[in-house]
């Protein structure tokens, strides 16, 4: 009799949970988001690892901080959760598209779906973005050259040696941003789930290998507000520091590969 | 942006939760709050465990700041009948017969739980967190929540021993 008693209380007790006058819950979402944006919930210390020099001259300082795991399936709704990425940029770096009065590429280029940023040739990006992109070797000119703020984005075509991304027609994207990856800040690798990141080195770079379904990257600022990568990721990332410059390889070319094709990267000629 | 989607995925978690530590204090805001902070401590979190308990620790924390320390305490409260959505549960042989009288009484006896007890009913059968989730969520050992669902099923047992519906 006290288990008949139980079941019917614990199914009561559910109802009872559907019953209740819950506060309406209207949408949080938004109202975080502009109090994160707005430079709430940084930490007060601790970011900077002790003895790091904070970023004061011109330049930024990238640091990949911490990969939220958030694949686990909700059981009760079967919902897969987006995976979450963050990572410092520099204060003043705006990673937005370029402003709407910019010509956007044409619907035949690669990558046009993705608003890259303005097309560019490749010989006037420098003065755009205030320095010299470097190129990758072994898979020629890029199919488009793109600009947006101070980011840089050259897109190569899917082919025979470029395997499709995510975006139709793309095989191959190079962002680069002035930038340095800070290796002393900690990163958390996953041991499951569908998002991995992974301390690789390019070159004697400090880089990050971040495979699996990425939500979006989202770059905190030294100020301490938060700035979200705009543009959809397409591939597998690498993320590395070349000089000064903070770089981002997105391909299907798989980890070996994209390492192999990273260590290549240089100034163009 | 990525963090938004998470929020709008545990929104309706958090502020349960936190009406459920302090009923009458503003569990929006204490939601809120408990997502900043989150954001802040995301570093903190280990990658791997489930992010709900750990979100809802950050929210119920908020939660008790905001409770009032004295005066009259209006606790849970049932919304109006008529204002039951038609898409709830498919219902069960219990309730079935279940009407609004008995919700209250039931009601009532959740409100006079001790607030510990009452947090792990909540808990458990509000928010539907495990047992190891719930010990997570309240920041309290896995058998202190055993023993504190024992002793408050008890009492709610109690109200029903004897009683018409019994």
């Amino acid at each position: 009799m006290a288990d008949g008693l139980d079941a019917r209380l614990d199914a009561r007790l559910v109802d009872l949970g559907s019953a209740i006058a819950w506060p309406a819950g209207a949408d949080l979402a938004m109202r975080v988001g502009d109090r994160i944006r707005a430079g709430e919930g940084r930490r007060r210390t601790g970011w900077w690892p002790q003895g790091t020099a904070r970023p004061v001259r011109r330049g930024l300082v990238l640091a990949l901080a911490a990969l939220l795991l958030l694949g686990a399936a909700v059981a009760a709704v079967g919902i897969i959760l987006p995976g979450l990425r963050i990572v410092f940029v520099p204060p003043g770096a705006t990673l937005g598209p370029s402003a709407p009065s910019a010509p956007a590429a044409s619907e035949s280029a690669p990558g046009w779906s993705l608003s890259l940023g303005a097309a560019v040739e490749l010989e006037d990006a420098a003065a755009s973005v205030g320095f010299e992109p470097l190129l990758p070797a072994g898979v020629g000119e890029p199919d488009g050259v793109h600009v947006a703020n101070e980011r840089l984005t050259l897109v190569w075509r899917s082919g025979d040696d470029l395997p499709r991304t995510d975006a139709a027609g793309v095989g191959l994207l190079l962002t680069e941003l002035r930038g340095r990856v800070d290796p002393g800040y900690y990163e958390k690798q996953l041991h499951e789930g569908r998002t991995t990141v992974e301390p690789v080195d390019v070159g004697g770079s400090a880089g990050y290998w971040l495979s699996g379904e990425p939500h979006g990257l989202v770059y905190r600022r030294a100020d301490g507000s938060f700035v979200e990568e705009s543009r959809r990721i397409v591939g597998d990332v690498l993320i590395w520091q070349q000089d000064d410059l903070t770089l981002r390889l997105e391909s299907a070319l798989g980890r070996e590969a994209t390492i192999a094709l990273a260590r290549t990267v240089s100034p163009g000629r | 942006m990525a963090y938004e989607e998470l929020v709008r995925r545990y929104q309706v978690a958090a502020v349960r939760a936190a009406h459920l530590i302090a009923p009458d204090g503003d569990a929006e805001d204490a939601a809120q709050e408990g997502f900043v902070k989150a954001w802040a401590a995301l570093p903190r979190f280990r990658t791997g465990s489930p992010f709900r308990p750990w979100l809802l620790r950050i929210v119920t924390n908020e939660a008790r700041n905001r409770r009032r320390s004295a005066g009259r305490r209006t606790g849970l409260v049932l919304r109006a009948a008529e204002d039951r959505p038609s898409s709830d549960a498919a219902p069960s042989p219990e309730s079935a017969v279940l009407d609004q009288e008995s919700r209250s009484r039931l009601l009532a006896a959740v409100n006079r739980l001790r607030d510990e007890d009452r947090e792990v009913i909540g808990a458990r059968y509000f928010l539907e967190l495990s047992g190891a989730e719930t010990a997570e969520a309240l920041g309290i050992p896995r058998g202190t929540v055993k023993s504190r669902l024992s002793r408050a099923l008890g009492r709610l047992r109690e109200t029903f021993d004897g009683g018409r519906d019994g």
